[in-house]
């Protein structure tokens, strides 16, 4: 095995209740590299055609990357892939903190967990040693609660990842929360549910070993030369956290609003909710993911008022804009109070966001109606209904049963039209970055392999105005059409590489980008791959993961955004009223990766990448 | 043209003046406002490609870049980065 990789992989099944070290597949690690790359590649191992969510051999996935465990920057990331119960598809959720960092320090690149334990467990790693514990007093327990129970259970400075009461109720849209109050989540697409399905309420991890790295001078180097520049260039994120970017996004036209049909400005709403007034009234203190030098993590607590918080990790600026903006709610202490729900429940809150903005339209119009919700009346831009409904979510009561089940079927069961304002590209809900304002990022979203998710291509950071020297890449507008559907493919495959060696999307921002992350690449693992290499394994992985889709039916016709996005221009003042011209996007999009018109990967473009 | 700027470099409300001749360059632009505005210099770099990673200058949803130039008509809003989302 080379260097960056402990070489071993962790099976657990719990329906034996047995648990096995495996030597890691070299040849896969070496084709995949690590992280979502080669998580997916055991996925499509361990699964046929024919497996659902459900079914308990559906593997649950931890997977970190070469990167992980070593000083290079912002490498404390995991990844966690299994086949969503949320969308029916390929699902993956990208998570921060240092829990990876710990599990690799523990002498394991990764944790493959199949089958359904008969009574609730938790699984205990420490330094090669593994157990499975009974965890029938945690279930139930929320993420905050169950944090410092689990560490004095074992050890103090350990990381937990657990799922939360939501999950252990059927909720679709429950993620697998990291590190108690500090709330790191691996939010979408309803991993939560697999986790608790199988009756694992946490994994639970401490590693004190060290990860081997094939030229340590040359990446401490690297690092140091990289480091400051990052720091600087993204040094207000420390202190007003990834808010920052709230008000930017009302200027450009990408903040959602109102479920993505409001037709004013927002600029008074954006100011009571942006990462200044985030700075002023409630963050204490920036919190740093492994080996990061950015620290955009921001922990708040709202000390009184009938939004009272603890300390604890603070809304990121999706669930800022989802569960504000595009609720219309411009109550920052709220968003605070709203965010902990979400935490604590352990639910995604971008889908939370998108649901109670669809519940909201859905009063509106006559879709729901008090018998629904338990007698509360829905209001646009109501803070305490907006608590409400994420209560109704986490709790399942009234409407939020139904919620709980993701978008799709809840517009489903609803009827009558409510797919119209069901914000989801293959079940799983829009980010709070509006396609009408990049149509690169319109064709990214719509040919993302798990559904509407901003960082599976990123790509309106490059269409908007990151540069990238090394693979010649400048900014060509957000409304260009030309070209974006080969950029959406281009950053598609950069993504794969920076979530499979496991290192932060933000920190591209700062100049951290695919060149200096294929740097530390080598110097980590001592292997040549180039640049192009990589983006070839980034490639590969992106199909692959096409390819378990496309077994459940995927094609062009899914590949496609909710009907607004596509048919309801943005005409307030200062706004361009674009909509994404996405059939010519795709067709460019298909052509540049070597599959079909109707979106299917073609047999030569598998051999090519060495797809089974 | 007219300017304003967003929080944490400006109160977020206020328009002010500044005369400048047609087709003025960006560069020229953020050295008048950093004339102006005190509190801008935290965050001025030695390239206004450099400047730009702390604040961003909007003429309605288009983000100026450096080889841009201004006119006498336009509206300016200083507003922070946009780095993606998390």
């Amino acid at each position: 095995m080379s260097y960056g990789y402990v070489g071993r992989l962790l099976r657990v099944d719990l329906g034996a209740a047995r648990v096995t070290s495996e030597p890691l597949k070299e040849e896969w690690a070496r084709k995949y590299i690590g992280g979502t790359g080669l998580a997916t590649r055991y996925l499509y191992e361990e699964i046929t055609p024919s497996t659902t969510p459900e079914d308990p051999h559906n593997p649950l996935i931890f997977m970190t990357g070469p990167l992980g465990g070593t000083r290079s920057l912002t490498s404390g990331r995991h990844q966690v892939v299994s086949l969503s119960p949320l969308t029916g598809i390929y699902g993956e959720s990208d998570c921060g903190g240092s829990w990876g960092d710990q599990l690799k320090k523990a002498g394991f690149d990764g944790i493959l967990v199949t089958g359904k334990s008969a009574r609730p467990v938790y699984l205990w790693v420490k330094d090669g040693q593994v157990e499975l514990r009974d965890a029938s007093r945690f279930w139930g327990v929320d993420p905050y609660e169950v944090d410092p129970r689990l560490k004095a259970d074992t050890d103090e400075r350990a990381k937990v990842a657990t799922v939360g009461p939501a999950a252990e109720k059927g909720a679709l849209i429950a993620g697998i929360m990291h590190e108690g109050p500090d709330a790191r989540a691996a939010g979408r697409c309803g991993l939560g549910a697999v986790m608790a399905s199988k009756r694992l309420k946490a994994i639970v991890v401490r590693g004190t070993g060290a990860v081997s790295v094939a030229d340590d001078e040359g990446l401490k180097a690297l690092v140091k030369q990289y480091a400051p520049i990052v720091a600087d260039r993204l040094k207000d994120m420390r202190t007003y956290g990834s808010a920052r970017m709230v008000q930017a996004s009302e200027q450009l036209g990408s903040m959602p609003l109102q479920n993505f049909k409001y037709p004013h400005r927002w600029e008074e709403g954006a100011a009571k909710i942006s990462g200044p007034a985030f700075a002023e009234r409630a963050i204490v203190k920036s919190f740093f993911c492994g080996h990061c030098v950015i620290g955009c993590g921001n922990v708040i607590h709202i000390k009184e008022g009938p939004y009272k918080t603890v300390e604890g990790g603070g809304p990121e600026y999706e669930t800022i804009d989802l569960l504000g903006a595009n609720c219309l709610v411009d109550n920052l202490e709220a968003l605070c109070l709203a965010n902990e729900l979400c935490n604590r429940y352990g639910l995604d809150t971008i889908d939370v966001g998108n649901l109670v903005a669809f519940a909201l339209e859905a009063f509106e119009i006559g879709l729901i109606t008090e018998a629904d919700t338990g007698g509360v009346p829905l209001k646009w831009g109501d803070a305490d209904c907006m608590i409400e409904l994420i209560r109704m979510i986490g709790e399942g009561r009234h409407i939020g049963g139904l919620l709980a089940q993701g978008m799709a079927r809840a517009a489903k069961a609803i009827g009558r039209g409510a797919d119209e304002i069901a914000m989801h590209v293959k079940g799983l809900t829009v980010s709070a970055h509006d396609p009408r304002a990049y149509n690169g990022l319109a064709c990214s979203y719509a040919t993302s392999n798990r559904g509407a998710h901003h960082t599976s291509g990123q790509t309106h950071v490059y269409e908007h105005r990151l540069e990238v020297p090394e693979i010649g890449h400048k900014p060509m507008g957000r409304f260009v059409v030309e070209g974006k559907g080969a950029l959406a493919a281009l950053t598609q495959h950069i993504m794969n590489v920076l979530d499979s060696a496991k290192s932060c999307k933000f920190a591209q921002n700062g100049g951290w980008t695919i060149g200096p992350v294929s740097q530390a690449f080598r110097f980590v693992t001592g292997r040549e791959d180039t640049l192009e290499d990589l983006l070839h394994h980034g490639e590969r992985s992106f199909n692959l993961k096409r390819l378990i889709n496309v077994h459940r039916g995927i094609s062009r016709k899914d590949d496609t955004l909710p009907k607004r996005l596509l048919t309801l221009p943005k005409t307030a003042p200062g706004y361009t009223p674009n909509l994404p011209p996405l059939d010519v996007m795709l067709d460019e999009h298909y052509r540049v990766r070597g599959w079909s018109a109707d979106g299917i990967p073609l047999p030569e473009t598998l051999q090519r990448l060495e797809i089974p | 043209m007219w300017v304003r700027l967003l929080p944490p470099f400006g109160d977020g409300k206020t328009w002010r003046e500044i005369d400048l001749p047609p087709a003025t360059s960006v560069s020229t632009l953020v050295q008048r406002l950093s004339e102006m505005y005190r509190e801008l210099h935290p965050y001025l770099r030695d390239s206004v490609d450099e400047t730009f990673h702390h604040f961003l200058l909007a003429r309605d949803d288009y983000i100026l870049q450096a080889d841009d130039t201004v006119e006498p008509d336009d509206r300016i809003v200083v507003v922070m980065p946009l780095t993606g989302g998390r």
